[in-house]
């Protein structure tokens, strides 16, 4: 088992330590962050349902297809600014952490005489990936959670108000959504 | 002779005319709008039963501290009943005084208001203290009001935390 990964390694024509460092520096997202991004901004996606049926007076079956498609998009929408936020940060995560993080595997490992110092570095770059991934994450999902519903209870209950509940849930969905996904996407200045 | 006959006259005018203010009570229950929330005007119900040591019982106007002077609707036996209706916007609670007139006090509140004089000197025949309500006009501040506020000020945390971690 260890040799096969290792001659994956070796396959992909860098060491352990680069494909880790790779990895901080990745937009690709794990099968897990993935998941995790996508039933987030489900959920998140789905809320409005409720808002729009319970206050807005939408009627739920006659507009069900119109919250299935908005919601789709709302969905596919909210999980690339999950990803590009989690993108911007991780790094600057990783790099905030990474004193605590030596520290805390040096505390662990001690007086371990077996682990050469290359594997201390490994490992110490392994967990600061990890957190940083976490914590990345987490950060963006709250971020993004947010301001999507900061902004689609503005949209909806006082820039829209006087709209149909129909136009009111397309655009305050659409904008709230939209917005997050393309600001996401904006180069990080400094 | 008509000395003796005008102070007759004038002792008899004199009775006649405190029977019911000498001795009048009035019973009354009141009734205010409670819940204004999807109203214009708040309505108030005054009910009352006259008692007097007479068995008469008269026809009755009310006068109210704006000076307008309504008719009193007669409900039941010796029971009456006044009502008026107010702005929500300058409705307020308290007793409101309702004056009250019988059908020669209300001649003499006309007879006052056309040569311009105060109503409030005409004698009523009764005072009756109404005790009125204020409404619930729903909450103090607008639930989407206040979500918007709550969900800015996490957006607004949000937002600088990110920027403090970019940093």
């Amino acid at each position: 088992m260890g040799s096969g990964k290792q001659q994956k390694v070796q396959s992909s024509g860098f060491t352990k330590e680069e494909e880790l460092l790779l990895n901080d520096f990745s937009r690709n997202v794990t099968t897990k962050s993935a998941t995790i991004f996508y039933g987030n901004a489900f959920i998140v996606s789905a809320v409005p349902i409720w808002l729009f049926w319970r206050i807005h007076n939408m009627d739920l079956w006659p507009s069900s297809i119109l919250f299935v498609l908005v919601t789709a998009a709302s969905t596919y929408l909210m999980a690339t600014a999950y990803k590009n936020i989690k993108f911007q940060l991780k790094h600057k995560i990783a790099m905030r952490r990474e004193e605590a993080v030596t520290r805390e595997v040096n505390r662990q490992l001690g007086d371990d005489k077996k682990v050469t110092r290359k594997e201390k570095d490994e490992r110490i770059l392994w967990k600061k990936n990890e957190v940083a991934d976490y914590e990345a994450t987490t950060y963006s999902i709250f971020y993004n959670n947010a301001l999507y519903l900061a902004i689609i209870i503005f949209i909806s209950f006082f820039l829209l108000k006087n709209a149909t509940p129909f136009v009111n849930y397309i655009f305050s969905i659409g904008v709230a959504s939209g917005v997050l996904a393309l600001f996401s996407t904006s180069a990080q200045t400094n | 002779m008509s000395r003796q006959m005008f102070a007759l006259c004038l002792i008899a005018v004199v009775c006649a005319t405190g029977a019911y203010g000498a001795s009048c009570k009035a019973k009354l229950s009141a009734f205010s709008t409670q819940d204004a929330t999807i109203l214009t005007q708040l309505a108030h119900v005054a009910e009352f039963t006259l008692e007097c040591s007479k068995s008469e019982q008269p026809t009755l106007f009310a006068e109210f501290p704006c000076g307008k002077v309504v008719p009193v609707a007669k409900v039941g036996d010796s029971k009456y009943q006044v009502s008026w209706v107010e702005d929500i916007k300058h409705g307020s609670s308290g007793n409101v005084q309702v004056r009250l007139f019988d059908e020669e006090g209300y001649a003499n509140v006309r007879k006052t208001q056309r040569d311009g004089g105060k109503v409030s000197s005409v004698k009523s025949l009764l005072d009756i203290s109404v005790p009125t309500k204020s409404a619930y006009k729903g909450p103090w501040i607008n639930a989407e009001l206040l979500a918007a506020f709550m969900v800015g000020g996490v957006a607004y945390f949000a937002f600088t935390t990110k920027g403090k971690v970019q940093s």
